[in-house]
């Protein structure tokens, strides 16, 4: 089983960006999918908060990836997917 | 957890440890201050010059301050508290922009007063240095800056977690307090860190957002909300449920007001109340207030209509809260610490403190993990500029930041009311103690400057009490000493805390007196190498070293800490090296210790002379002994304590050599290694054990590194082979050890055939250095044949000369390597490689054979065969006598001169050597002299493997240094002969 790459700067990157594009989208798909749906009063608040936790966890994580290719794939194609979702919800509940 | 994880995750959470800790540092120390910012406010304040109105004419107040300035009736805040730090009933601002605080009290006769004031709070001030870590400028820069560096933080925690999972079990509560301070102060951080763990995540986070929110609803406003945020932002706000109306109505005295909010909630504690449009039917009042039954944003309110007494909004209010804000407040309430009343803040608090002591513990570890790195490799011991930066900034930013923050707090109380901005006084006092400490630290050197910096820190500290002191005594000063429990608390605990920095600052100074000398925490004088130093007198050197306590338990603790041997330098490139033992049954009364020896590879061993012994300090279980040599020397070494039964014969008397020599034997039976060492023991040629002392100039032997610490590597087993080879010719069968260190397709592989082989088998396995030099590009890939020398009689005869073992090498084991592992017949790619009886065998088979070996490396050469040993010796001592039995190695030389083929020669011998060394000199003398390319050089040693295992690396790679084909097959230049050794202090000898 051969070792995990360091690959330090990829790896990062795709944690900081793309960590933080995704946990921007799962807050969306947050906003438009719970209850009171987007305008609901101070709903926004919750929604922000949720951004850091989401974006962090990535963040610290994203070592674990085999090397950093994988990891901006793989971060990549989540952030893909969440888009998606909240281009869907843009869509269908606006 | 798969220890490449592990290793990965360790470089992470140093990274970010390091970047993040001195802000976190401070951020953390001034956040345990601010869960108490309360009592620090009442502590400060002085008694308002008009006493505060009475609650039952908050009306009439109101009243009358509308009327004698309306511009108030926008916004002005009526406070409903009666402790010391509330300076006013009624305050209002005239703009956003107006520094000063205007208020509005009746006095006892009735009259309203009007004042204005500049009084800002000490308890924002230390908030603000809490939430930027005191960067300048607008919050904003600090803020942003604070939210990047707690997201590190963060990931910082996860990789902290990481590492320590594996072992949390077994190891987290094991708290080694003991003689390794590293292990120790290791231990205490990870105990911290994982207790705290729930804490330190809860205050990551929040903290991320408090920082950064403004920039993630952008994000969000872009992404999500598509530019539709503020609009739901403002359907949001609390006080949209009142319209706005300019008509003017009456308003509801303040009683009905807070009867209707204590109706709501009756656990509800009203604080103020802030009015806006007063006095019109648009006019709002912000109720604020504690309600210890709830989660809350540090204060609730409820937003009530003081025209018709309806509570208009109480997304909130604590009890009443909507799904959305009951949430978030509840983040709000984990960071500030604003549930559970008083013992929520008190752990808080020291939670905040640990906190502050990880991130300082954290720089310690990387500081001093950076130390031991240079100490074990036995490597020139100059502090890297990284570490002492590292340290000062460190010291200077930590110990800075307490100072400033307590003089801060001390100016405060000193100068209120005596300067107009007191804002611009406190930003003075802290920035200018901050720079000048950590300007300070680096001028100082982190040790010297811990010491004194602590020293400040509790002056300044203990100054907070002894000010509530002076405003007793001197009530001239006209500073007021709050009695209250909650100043009375600031003053007890500031007192503990500058008792803390006492006891800190000496044991700071402990360690810069008498703590590892080359540590980045040792007084600066005492790391200078050669300072002039005079050598003193042992006892005292011992003494100024490791503390007056000579023998007690501490005072070996300190030994261990710094290792044996302890070594000083005494200028002139000299150093003197102490050897230090510890009596296990105490001192001179209780022990049966006569005396202890010690064998020093050819320093103090048989061959010198009289047995060395170590002298005890009377009264002590301390046995020393020291010798000076120099600073590039190093050797092996065994203690040997006896005890009355087995002394040494007398050197007079009879049978005097034979004696001595059958006590050398038994006595080295008893040999010990010594446990203050703090390097790996290794195994000597007769299969004993020694400790090692490198001397700091000794050239550093970096491929030894790996076998030298505790977790040694094992030859790659797919290498390395090991057969059987039955001589026919010499009748004999001995294991042949052959290991590949290179690419399997290249038939052009060098040969090195190493003599003794048993010894760099398996006592010291040179598996791991070939490799390592290998990969560094030092040696070329080859293959190493070693070959075991079976026993002391076959060696002698094998090894002396012999042709019949010259021969069945060349015929029988060559080939029989060849077929194990392919290399080329080249001459100049042959290396023979041996040590004393071994390096004379290389010898001859160079001269005798190099159309097979073409180069030669023979360390410590037994050169003087066939004559014997004494016989030798008197040769050495006068030089010029020609005769008495054949040279044979003279003679071999002579004639190679007639031959065409010139060898490659290597030719190592010890300083120590007394018969090695002039012969070695002398063989050296007559290869030049013949036209061989013959290299000698004479390193600080004896007759030591823990020698020759670094020259045999530097020997092989000078030999093959041409071998270093790249894949085209251009041939690499000779190396830098320089860049073999890291020190000048060898001798070199060209001819």
């Amino acid at each position: 089983m051969s070792q995990i790459r360091r690959d330090w700067i990829s790896k990062t990157s795709a944690g900081v960006i793309l960590g933080f594009t995704l946990a921007v989208a799962l807050a969306g798909l947050f906003a438009w999918l719970a209850p009171g749906g987007l305008a609901a009063p101070n709903k926004f608040q919750l929604v922000m908060w949720l951004i850091a936790p989401i974006w962090l966890t990535a963040l610290s994580l994203c070592f674990l990836f085999y090397s950093g290719m994988r990891a901006w794939l793989w971060l990549g194609g989540a952030n893909l997917i969440a888009y998606a979702g909240l281009f869907a919800c843009r869509h269908f509940f606006r | 957890m798969r220890s490449d994880v592990v290793r990965l995750y360790k470089t992470v959470h140093t990274w970010t440890g390091i970047t993040a800790g001195m802000f976190l540092f401070i951020a953390f120390y001034a956040g345990a201050i601010t869960v108490f910012a309360e009592p620090l406010a009442r502590w400060v304040s002085s008694p308002a010059s008009i006493g505060l109105t009475a609650l039952a004419q908050a009306d009439e107040l109101i009243a009358r301050t509308l009327a004698a300035r309306p511009d108030a009736a926008k916004d002005f805040t009526l406070h409903l508290g009666e402790t010391e730090d509330i300076w006013a009933r009624l305050t209002w601002r005239k703009g956003k922009d107006d520094k000063a605080a205007w208020s509005a009290d009746l006095s006892a006769q009735g009259d309203l007063r009007l004042a204005q004031s500049n009084r800002s709070s000490l308890a924002d001030f230390v908030d603000n240095i809490h939430r930027t870590a005191g960067i300048p400028g607008a919050n904003d820069i600090g803020e942003t800056v604070m939210g990047v560096v707690s997201a590190v933080y963060a990931v910082a925690l996860v990789s902290g977690l990481i590492i320590v999972l594996p072992s949390l079990v077994k190891d987290l509560f094991a708290l080694r307090i003991g003689p390794n301070l590293k292990r120790m102060w290791l231990d205490a951080h990870n105990v911290v860190g994982v207790v705290s763990l729930p804490f330190h995540i809860v205050i990551a986070l929040t903290a991320v957002v408090f920082c950064l929110h403004d920039q993630l609803y952008d994000a969000l406003d872009y992404v999500v909300y598509d530019g539709g945020l503020k609009p739901i932002m403002a359907a949001s706000n609390p006080f949209t449920a009142i319209k706005k109306d300019e008509r003017p109505a009456p308003m509801l005295p303040v009683n009905a007001l807070l009867d209707r909010v204590k109706a709501a909630s009756p656990s509800f504690a009203p604080v103020e109340m802030r009015y806006r449009n007063a006095g019109t039917r648009g006019a709002s009042v912000q109720i604020w207030g504690h309600d210890p039954r709830y989660m809350t944003r540090g204060k609730g309110f409820a937003v009530v209509s003081p025209v018709t007494g309806e509570i208009a909004n109480t997304d909130y209010f604590p009890g009443s809260v909507g799904t959305w804000t009951g949430l978030v407040a509840t983040f709000f309430a984990l960071h500030f610490a604003s549930f559970g009343g008083d013992v929520v803040r008190i752990c808080y608090f020291l939670l905040g403190i640990a906190g502050a002591f990880l991130f300082y513990s954290g720089n310690l570890l990387w500081i001093e993990s950076r130390r031991r790195t240079e100490r074990r490799n036995g490597g020139p011991v100059v502090q890297k500029r990284s570490t002492s930066l590292m340290s000062a900034a460190t010291v200077g930013v930590c110990l800075g930041a307490i100072c400033a923050i307590s003089m801060t707090i001390v100016a405060a109380k000193w100068l209120d009311g005596r300067v107009a901005n007191i804002d611009v006084w406190r930003n003075g006092v802290y920035y200018s103690v901050f720079v000048a400490s950590v300007l300070w630290s680096f001028f100082r050197g982190a040790a010297a400057a811990s010491v004194e910096l602590l020293r400040l820190a509790a002056l300044a500290t203990a100054a907070i009490p002894l000010t509530t002191l002076a405003g007793w005594s001197f009530p001239a000063l006209g500073m007021h000493a709050s009695a209250s429990m909650a100043a009375l608390g600031v003053d007890f605990v500031s007192l503990s805390f500058a008792l803390s920095f006492v006891w800190m600052a000496r044991a700071a100074s402990r360690r810069a007196k008498y703590g590892p000398p080359d540590s980045v925490w040792a007084a600066s004088h005492r790391s200078k190498a050669g300072g002039g130093a005079i050598a003193a007198p042992r006892d005292q050197l011992l003494k100024a070293r490791f503390g007056e306590d000579v023998g007690s338990d501490r005072w070996w603790r300190r030994v261990a800490v710094e290792g044996c041997p302890v070594v000083s330098a005494i200028g002139g490139n000299r150093a003197r090296v102490s050897f230090l033992w510890r009596d296990p049954e105490g001192d001179a009364t209780r022990s049966t210790t006569r005396r202890v020896y010690i064998d020093i590879c050819s320093v103090t061993d048989h061959h010198v002379g009289d047995p060395a012994s170590l002298e005890r300090i009377a009264g002590t279980d301390v046995w020393r002994w020291s010798f000076e040599v120099e600073a590039d020397w190093r050797g092996s070494y065994s203690f040997i304590p006896v005890d009355d039964k087995h002394l040494p014969p007398s050197p007079l008397g009879g049978d005097g050599e034979g004696a001595m020599r059958d006590w050398w034997r038994s006595a080295l039976k008893r040999a010990q290694t010594d446990p203050l060492n703090p390097g790996v023991c290794h195994v000597g040629l007769r299969g004993q054990k020694f400790s090692p002392a490198h001397l700091p100039q000794a050239p550093f032997q970096a491929a030894w590194r790996d076998a030298d610490r505790k977790n040694r590597i094992a030859a790659d087993q797919s290498r390395l082979r090991q057969i059987s080879w039955d001589s026919a010719r010499l009748r004999n069968v001995r294991r042949v050890w052959i290991y590949q260190v290179g690419a399997v397709q290249d038939r052009e592989l060098p040969l090195v055939v190493l003599l003794d082989g048993q010894y760099w088998a398996d006592a010291m396995p040179v598996f791991s250095a070939l490799d390592h030099d290998t990969q560094a590009a030092l040696l070329p890939p080859s293959v190493y044949v070693l070959i075991d020398s079976l026993d002391e009689r076959t060696r002698t005869r094998e090894l002396a000369c012999d042709e019949a073992f010259l021969e069945a090498l060349q015929q029988e084991l060559l080939p029989l390597a060849t077929r194990v592992a392919p290399c080329a017949a080249d001459p100049r790619k042959t290396v023979i490689a041996g040590q004393s009886f071994g390096g004379l065998a290389a010898l001859f088979a160079g001269l005798r054979a190099p159309e097979h070996f073409g180069c030669v490396l023979a360390q410590s050469g037994s050169f003087w065969w066939p004559k014997n040993y004494a016989q030798a010796e008197s040769r050495s001592q006068t030089p010029d006598i020609r005769g008495g039995g054949p040279d044979v190695l003279a003679a071999m030389i002579e004639n190679s001169k007639h031959a065409t083929s010139r060898i490659r020669v290597f030719l190592e011998a010890g300083s120590f050597e007394k018969i090695i060394r002039p012969e070695s000199d002398r063989i050296h003398r007559a290869l030049a002299n013949a036209g061989h390319d013959a290299c000698y050089r004479v390193y600080s040693g004896g007759h030591d493997p823990l020698c020759w295992r670094g020259g045999l690396l530097d020997g092989l790679a000078l030999l093959l240094a041409d071998r270093r084909a790249t894949s085209d097959g251009a041939t690499a230049s000779r190396p830098d002969l320089s860049a073999l050794r890291d020190s000048n202090a060898m001798e070199w000898i060209h001819e």
